[in-house]
């Protein structure tokens, strides 16, 4: 019988997930540091392996002083503010998918036809990105800027 | 009325099996939940927890920062429409916008090879380069280029084990694939990145020191 961790296994584990033990899986990480503090050949895989980690990291690095635009965090919530669908719409005005939903399955039994009103609101990228100003006016712009604006300093105060 | 699993291209239901998790889990699950109500503040939390990590994702798959985060709102949005739908216990929500983005990467990079004789991903990016970050962003640019090298499973698979750090089983999950597979394409994947970078080694260790 194998123990729980061998070379051959080992040398699998650093093939996929490289010489960083964060990146290993959770099942196999303590036997797999242990086999590595004791055994030469593992130290040997592990420097081949880390040589190739550090010039990735280096785009890790790299990566982490960018974060998604600001642009794109105000469309998401501007689009947001608007129901995704006429279901969800009418699911809110009648309390919820929990509330509504038996009471449609009823009507559908009874025959009643609703899904003349099932169409799905579909936007395109460039109908999402000018979401907040093409059809809205007075109140209904202010209220939706506002919203938009509230969720994204929303967003920026989240601690990191 | 059919429930609208939101089903991008051919992507089906996260399986059960593939990334069983507990409402414990899955951070955004409370909030799932809520947005679901129609609870805006709710989904605007899951978008901060995750809107970062899916335009990295898709920056590293595209090449394309510009790219990425039009797939980033795509995404998000999806999210926001089957927040209604969705089944606790099945994966997390985190995973499920995953594997919606590295679908939509998967289209965007059949829509390029369709339209284009040349069938190599642009991934350099010509923005000015601010001082202070010059030579690790040199660096940076020849490990895209390289990533831009592999094939998309591959490259998939290395974005969210290694640049990511996605436990296997996440990964595996956003993949729909085994964990088998998931280190196989890993394998071959770091393997085609030591042939490309290894032998630059000490020019790009001089870059970063």
């Amino acid at each position: 019988m194998k123990p729980a961790m061998h070379l051959e296994r080992f040398t699998e584990l650093i093939d996929a997930y490289g010489a960083e033990p964060r990146r290993w899986p959770a099942a196999e990480r303590s036997a797999a540091l242990a086999f590595a503090s004791a055994d030469a050949a593992a130290a040997a895989l592990l420097r081949n392996a880390a040589a190739l980690d550090a010039l990735l990291d280096a785009d890790v690095a790299a990566a982490a002083t960018a974060e998604a635009s600001r642009a794109v965090r105000l469309a998401v919530a501007a689009t947001v503010d608007r129901p995704a669908s006429r279901w969800q719409e009418l699911l809110a005005l009648l309390g919820g998918w929990r509330i509504a939903l038996p009471a449609m399955a009823m009507a559908l039994v009874a025959g009643i036809n609703i899904g003349a009103t099932a169409g799905t609101v579909m936007f395109s990228t460039d109908e999402m990105a000018s979401a907040a100003t093409d059809d809205m006016t007075g109140d209904d712009l202010r209220y939706r800027q506002g919203f938009a604006e509230r969720l994204l300093l929303d967003l920026q105060q989240v601690p990191q | 009325m059919v429930s609208e699993r939101v089903s991008p291209g051919n992507l089906l239901p996260l399986s059960a099996s593939a990334d069983m998790t507990t409402p414990l889990d899955d951070p955004d699950l409370a909030d799932v939940r809520r947005a679901a109500d129609g609870d805006q503040a709710a989904y605007g939390r899951i978008v901060h927890r995750n809107i970062d990590a899916i335009t990295r994702v898709a920056e590293r798959m595209l090449g394309s920062r510009a790219e990425a985060e039009d797939v980033a709102q795509d995404v998000l949005l999806r999210g926001w429409r089957q927040t209604v739908n969705w089944q606790a216990g099945n994966a997390k929500f985190s995973t499920w916008l995953h594997r919606v983005a590295l679908s939509r990467c998967t289209d965007r990079l059949r829509a390029r090879r369709e339209t284009s004789l040349d069938d190599s991903p642009e991934f350099v990016d010509r923005s000015p380069l601010p001082d202070a970050h010059l030579q690790q962003q040199s660096v940076a640019l020849r490990v895209r280029a390289a990533l831009g090298t592999l094939a998309e499973r591959q490259r998939a698979a290395v974005v969210l084990c290694h640049f990511e750090e996605m436990t296997n089983i996440e990964a595996a999950a956003a993949l729909e694939i085994s964990i088998e597979a998931l280190e196989s394409l890993l394998a071959r994947g770091r393997r085609a990145l030591r042939a490309a970078l290894l032998p630059e080694r000490a020019a790009l260790i001089g870059d970063l020191s």
